[in-house]
């Protein structure tokens, strides 16, 4: 149990058996099914997700009541609504399992907890928080100024292993363009020859 | 001065007199006139700024060789070019003042040295990083979630000044939308 997390943490941070042992208390491992909702809004988002197997993904509906996704998580990835989680404040998106998944279900005070055992914590928190701006501007961005391609080829890249697993509809939800607007951007990147990678 | 930011710190968090004035007296002041760059594309961001008097505006150019902006920062305000800050490589945005403005900044060495010499200066950091992911995911929500009339009721309702203060073509710019779309909404809202 926790092994997969386990060994993700201990590529960031040195962490002891026993260290680990007091981590775990707020862990909980859970094996989740296709479409079980994890967070909804207008509720307070009181765990972060980290996926150890399956897929997650974190959507808002529109007023007309069309779906969203604003991120995806598969093996390895956090997921939660931040600004919930640290502001206490209530959500305004769904977070639902695309398949039967195996999460880890962190307690808000998990990070102020982890930051106390291991000394290194608090840095290798401060650089997710990093990767996770940086990650969260670069989307803003490229939906403010680049082209379904360009945002196409950045969703390949950043998630390689989900073009395969996720339908299309949904990586045109993320993109922001319709189904039949993505299809016409796969055509013409393999008209391109266009790999991935 | 230097009021202004110590009230917005101590709304944040918890603080002694003494770990406040440290942070302050790494602060400096800046004058910068309407029009003026405080960064450029190309160059590494060394400074995060906090807006004292008059707004300032981020934005990128984009593929069609378009500005896009970013974020815009009133009074009260943090305005930085964030990701270059924190890597350290040239800067894709660029850092603009919209009004004659006053500016207090702070570099990144003594950021640096204050996060490892004052507690409650990481604890405010990480507040503003998160209040930094949580302004930029609202923002990424309003532009794939809402049409152009509901960005702008909710610009109205959230930061009116924006629409009391600024040009229309930057009103437009903030909204992703043309000026006369915008002159649309403004004659029927």
């Amino acid at each position: 149990m926790l092994d997969v997390f386990r060994s993700y943490l201990q590529k960031h941070v040195h962490v002891s058996d026993e260290q680990f042992q007091q981590l775990s208390k707020h862990l909980k491992l859970r094996k989740i099914a296709k479409g079980t909702v994890l967070l909804s809004p207008g509720e307070i988002c009181e765990h972060s997700f980290f996926v150890e197997k399956g897929l997650l993904r974190s959507y808002t509906v529109d007023s007309a009541g069309k779906e969203h996704i604003i991120q995806f998580a598969s093996e390895n990835w956090f997921l939660s609504d931040r600004s919930s989680v640290y502001f206490n404040e209530p959500s305004d998106f769904f977070i639902d399992a695309i398949e039967d998944s195996s999460v880890i279900f962190f307690d808000k005070d998990f990070t102020e907890c982890a930051s106390g055992i291991i000394k290194e914590f608090r840095a290798y928190n401060e650089r997710m928080l990093h990767k996770h701006i940086l990650h969260m501007q670069k989307r803003l961005n490229s939906l403010l100024g680049f082209t379904a391609e360009k945002r196409y080829m950045d969703f390949i890249r950043l998630y390689p292993d989900l073009t395969l697993r996720v339908p299309q509809w949904m990586i045109a939800s993320y993109l922001g363009i319709t189904p039949e607007s993505l299809s016409r951007v796969r055509k013409e990147l393999a008209h391109k020859n266009f790999k991935p990678g | 001065m230097h009021e202004a930011l110590a009230s917005y710190i101590k709304q944040d968090i918890d603080i002694t007199e003494e770990e406040l004035g440290r942070i302050l007296s790494c602060f400096r002041p800046l004058s910068v006139r309407k029009q003026e760059v405080l960064l450029n594309r190309g160059q590494v961001n060394r400074q995060i700024n906090f807006v004292t008097k008059g707004c300032l505006r981020i934005f990128f150019i984009d593929e069609k060789g378009e500005e896009a902006t970013r974020y815009l920062a009133f009074e009260n305000h943090f305005a930085t070019a964030l990701v270059s800050f924190i890597s350290q490589e040239p800067s894709m945005e660029y850092v603009q003042a919209l009004e004659d403005s006053e500016v207090l900044y702070i570099e990144k060495p003594d950021f640096e040295r204050l996060l490892e010499t004052v507690r409650s200066w990481e604890k405010f950091y990480r507040h503003y990083l998160e209040s930094a992911y949580t302004t930029n995911t609202n923002r990424l929500m309003s532009f794939i979630t809402m049409d152009a009339q509901e960005r702008y009721r909710l610009l109205l309702e959230k930061n009116p000044e924006v629409v009391l203060r600024l040009s229309n073509r930057i009103v437009a710019n903030y909204l992703n939308i043309s000026q006369e779309t915008l002159s649309r909404l403004k004659s029927r809202i």
